[in-house]
């Protein structure tokens, strides 16, 4: 592989930091429980767009976050009932996301991504310079595909989408130390796959 | 050695490359899910609201039942104490006239022992003689 020309420069696009629970949810959680069609529809508003990012992370295509968006809100109406009045929503919806995701993911054996994106290559890179990146995709790609379920699903959250690891913590109902850990040890399986990138820029 | 008791800072190389490899998440039509969402959410939300409805008078229905099962226990009890067994019924004393009569009407309507063995007794007086007429 080829690391000559000029370095890699892939920029991280800054992400709002998430939102912390607005102080009318546990009233809005109430009026849903009692089958308010306002409340929810406030509730689907509020957290559809983080849902849809967490969704296309795990399902790698936009159908099927779609999909699994709506049946989660569908299963967060089956399952109001159980939910813990004076909780914070955000972790139990997302945890029924993610655990939904994972199976889905499991169930049909989905890859993250198939196709590269094109819009990176909208600067006129050279041949050459295309070439690396590419590889140096193929070769994350494949680093986050051995990683273990749970360690691919933190760096997901935490790198890509934004969340906290006491957020992920409650999501995946584990200690934040493990979340960490599980953090730490992907963060070294995937700057192993990044470190012919490394040395080039 | 790294320890794990701080939330660790993002790596902006890492997400930055790994942003690169997966891309950037797709702009769905967010008013077309929502308006579908909405539409499966109907039957859904009318089932809580009918729920909602029943609960109370279900609560109301699960607080009476042990009041009703006490009530139940307190009447048995009193039926109990209340009561009075009734005295073992005893047979009326046959006076020695009464058996007098109830033989001289046998003696009258049966055939004499020796003709039933033989079985020269009509069928009608062993008929009588089963209803009592």
């Amino acid at each position: 592989m080829s690391t000559a020309g000029a370095p890699l420069r892939v920029e991280a696009p800054s992400r709002p930091p998430p939102q912390a629970a607005p102080d009318d949810e546990p009233a809005l959680v109430e009026r849903v429980r009692a089958g308010d069609a306002a409340a929810f529809e406030t509730l689907v508003t509020r957290y559809m767009r983080r849902a849809f990012a967490v969704a296309y992370r795990l399902m790698g295509q936009k159908e099927d976050a779609e999909d699994l968006v709506q049946e989660t809100y569908m299963a967060v109406l089956q399952r109001i009932g159980t939910f813990e009045p004076g909780r914070p929503f955000a972790p139990w919806f997302f945890r029924i996301l993610v655990n939904r995701g994972l199976n889905a993911r499991k169930a049909r054996s989905l890859r993250a991504v198939d196709q590269i994106p094109d819009g990176t290559a909208a600067h006129g890179p050279t041949p050459e310079r295309e070439a690396e990146r590419t590889e140096l995709r193929e070769r994350l790609r494949r680093a986050m595909d051995a990683l273990p379920e749970r360690q691919r699903v933190i760096v997901e959250l935490f790198e890509l989408e934004g969340f906290g690891g006491p957020e992920i913590a409650e999501i995946l109902e584990i200690s934040d130390g493990t979340v960490r850990w599980h953090l730490h040890e992907a963060r070294k399986t995937l700057k192993k796959a990044l470190a012919p990138y490394e040395r080039s820029s | 050695m790294e320890t794990f008791t701080h939330d660790p800072d993002r790596d902006p190389v890492l997400s930055a490359a790994l942003r690169d490899a997966y891309g950037e998440v797709p702009e769905p039509d967010f008013g077309r899910m929502r308006g579908a969402l909405m539409a499966r959410a109907e039957l859904p939300l009318a089932r809580l609201r009918r729920e909602q409805r029943v609960q109370p008078a279900r609560r109301r229905f699960r607080a009476l039942v042990p009041l009703a099962a006490a009530a139940g226990v307190a009447g048995t009890a009193l039926a109990l104490t209340f009561h009075q067994p009734a005295a073992p019924r005893r047979d009326r004393e046959v006076s020695a006239a009464d058996r007098a009569q109830v033989e001289q009407i046998l003696n009258e309507s049966l055939p004499s022992p020796g003709e039933m063995l033989a079985g020269q007794g009509a069928g009608d007086d062993l008929l009588d003689a089963a209803i009592g007429s």
